[in-house]
């Protein structure tokens, strides 16, 4: 019997805790919040996993902690298998080799007095994969790949447009074939024209490379186009993680069926089968989380059910359901649409 | 009469012995209580035609043609103090970024009672009960309390809230919303909007909403204009625009448009990115960019063409040129 291959990426009950700054006492330890609490993942080779939430949700820590820009406060997390410590440094080059992140602004992520092809050399000569008369080549063949001319290799930053510039961003991610991807919102600052190219040449290397990319947005058509796999944070929290197709089908969180139905829409058609929930209020400051279930001062499925006192007492686990996708909602199977406008007010 | 009629508008700017046009020969026609929705890219020149019409360009280095009728009056016929007047009373803007529209050392409630007082002689305690008022018409929690916080202790939903009580405080028949929601999350975006569709409605408030998001537009706007470069290359009632688009740009922004529900096909994006305005091609503007580009495209300036219905016009030249072979034929 062949051995399962291990996934691409796993991350294993990470927590971030980031300390408060604020009215403290001299000598007085300072109050912690936690960022992200107890996140288990897995992304598998040629897969993406959409990482979708609101801001301050964690999306960002948690693709930082891995690229180990954050310190992590517990948790692993395994690339192919073996276990990567962010924090040693003799580690932090093995990292970088199998962990790239692109960043979603494309006019601060490149340096503006470098030129293409000195930023594109880079990866090759701290990997020490390339030297000399072949490192021009291989970053001639980068710019190939993600569909720029060698030419352009001259040039600087600020002598592209912004899709070309995350095409670079791209490029020098990609240069050594790093297993895993941590893509940070690569395509909120570009036009729709322009936002498709670079979503196609993301797919392309899903698809040829077989890499594997955790991509976080917010633009959930973004999301439902591109990734096989979604995981939705609420609070520093998973909330819900399964197959995209299933979830935007049928949510098992109603947090989760909020933000699908919130989704914009072009079609008529589409947009009458999905009235938007609209849920009031803000999402609550990390200092002051609701006891119980996190969601439930803005949950409309709490209010329709007449504020169950399990919802305060009882914080949700993330627990598997009958089809294999996960959901920390108590009541899941109810998750997916109101049955009626919510209209009861819980304290 | 309509509301707003707005006809030939032309911004342009001077560098030198050159001069290029930003927003070019624009027209639109708005009834009360309806909404229009301006969509483009960046760079298109849809918030530079609102701020033309709003009157905030007067006096800049910007160059600004047309006429601009508002409730029958013309706008550029007025007295600059009546014009004032009807700024912020009768025509009303939001914009993007909420935390840069407000003063960050001023309290919510001073600086809706400063706006409430440079319009109109109010008492300062029968302007804090207005402004009260608004903030709760925009159903903000605890407007009493909010009165007396700063901008940087809101979320960033609760400060577009101020900026739209601001808006509606004295009921004016237009609003004009420069991509109200753009820095606001998912969530937050769908309660902005609810709240605009239902003042515009409890108002018979008038609503040009400015964005880069097809799918808001969707949502929200009886018509729809498309701009690309400063030129309007498509308009007709939203349903329309959306489901048959006539020119090719429209149809190139929906096909690269990711579908919420749709199995995953692959996106056609349009090659390239919009031309600078002082690179634009000859003829249409979109012919460089364009996969049904013909030798006329080079030559010739677009024309809008009433397709298939007399309310939905695209201003390409493969329409104008089935007219014509039909009109021979």
């Amino acid at each position: 019997m062949r051995p399962t291959p291990n996934p691409a990426l796993r991350i294993d009950r990470l927590s971030v805790e980031f300390s408060a700054s604020g009215n403290r006492k001299l000598f007085e330890k300072p109050a912690t919040f936690k960022a992200l609490s107890d996140v288990s993942l897995t992304i598998r080779h040629g897969e993406v996993l959409g990482l979708i939430g609101e801001s301050g949700s964690g999306k960002t820590t948690l693709g930082k902690a891995i690229v180990g820009l954050t310190e992590t406060s517990a948790g692993g997390i395994q690339v192919n298998g073996q276990n990567i410590d962010p924090s040693n440094s003799p580690e932090r080059l093995n990292l970088a080799r199998q962990v790239q992140m692109v960043f979603q602004d494309p006019y601060s992520s490149l340096h503006p007095r470098k030129t293409i092809g000195r930023i594109l050399s880079e990866p090759f000569l701290i990997q020490k994969t390339a030297s000399g008369p072949e490192l021009g080549d291989r970053v001639d063949a980068l710019l190939r790949r993600v569909g720029l001319s060698p030419d352009h290799a001259a040039r600087y930053p600020q002598q592209f447009s912004g899709g070309q510039r995350q095409r670079i961003a791209i490029a020098r991610a990609i240069a050594n074939d790093p297993p895993v991807i941590i893509a940070d919102e690569p395509v909120s600052a570009l036009d729709v024209s322009v936002q498709a190219q670079i979503l196609n040449l993301l797919d392309d290397l899903r698809a040829k490379q077989n890499m594997a990319m955790l991509f976080i947005s917010h633009d959930l058509s973004v999301v439902r186009h591109l990734c096989q796999h979604i995981a939705v944070m609420y609070l520093g929290r998973i909330v819900e993680i399964g197959p995209a197709k299933e979830m935007t089908a049928a949510a098992a969180h109603p947090y989760t069926a909020a933000l699908m139905s919130a989704a914009p829409r072009v079609k008529a058609r589409n947009r009458a089968q999905a009235a938007p929930i609209v849920l009031s209020g803000d999402v609550p400051s990390h200092a002051a989380i609701p006891s119980g279930c996190p969601f439930r001062t803005r949950c409309w499925l709490f209010e329709q059910k007449g504020c169950p006192a399990r919802c305060r007492t009882e914080v949700p686990k993330l627990a598997t359901l009958p089809d294999g996708r996960q959901s920390a909602c108590l009541f899941p199977d109810e998750a997916a649409r109101p049955m009626q406008p919510a209209a009861v007010a819980c304290g | 009469m309509a509301l707003l009629d707005v006809t030939d508008l032309t911004v342009s700017i001077n560098a030198g012995a050159r001069t290029a046009a930003i927003v070019e020969n624009l027209s639109l026609h708005l009834e009360r209580g309806k909404c229009l929705g301006i969509v483009g890219e960046s760079g298109s020149g849809k918030s530079t035609a609102a701020m033309a019409i709003m009157g905030l360009l007067a006096g800049g280095p910007l160059q600004v043609s047309g006429r601009v009728l508002f409730d029958g009056s013309d706008l550029a016929q007025m007295r600059p103090a009546e014009f004032r007047k009807l700024q912020g009373t009768g025509i009303a803007m939001i914009f993007q970024d909420p935390m840069s529209s407000l003063n960050p050392v001023m309290r919510i409630g001073d600086q809706i009672v400063e706006c409430l007082q440079a319009h109109r002689r109010l008492t300062k305690s029968s302007a804090r009960g207005r402004a009260i008022e608004a903030l709760a018409r925009v159903g903000m929690p605890d407007p009493e309390g909010m009165m007396k916080r700063y901008p940087h202790q809101l979320s960033g939903g609760q400060r577009q809230r101020v900026m739209i009580a601001m808006a509606i405080v004295f009921e004016p028949k237009l609003l004009i919303a420069d991509e109200p929601t753009t820095a606001l999350d998912l969530t937050i975006q769908a309660q902005i909007l609810h709240l605009l569709k239902q003042l515009s409605r409890d108002l018979n408030m008038a609503l040009v909403l400015i964005t880069h998001d097809l799918g808001v537009v969707a949502g929200m706007a009886d018509e729809v204009i498309v701009l690309y470069s400063g030129r309007d290359v498509e308009r007709g009632p939203t349903q329309e625009v959306l489901e048959n688009p006539q020119h090719p740009y429209t149809r190139g922004l929906l096909g690269a448009h990711p579908s919420m529900d749709g199995e995953s096909a692959r996106l056609t994006p349009i090659p390239g990115s919009p031309p600078a305005i002082w690179q634009r091609p000859s003829g249409c503007a979109f012919r460089d960019r364009c996969p049904e580009a013909f030798d006329n495209c080079a030559l010739e300036d677009p024309q809008p063409v009433a397709m298939p219905l007399p309310a939905h016009k695209a201003a390409c030249l493969l329409h104008a040129r089935a007219t014509q072979s039909k009109e021979t034929a």
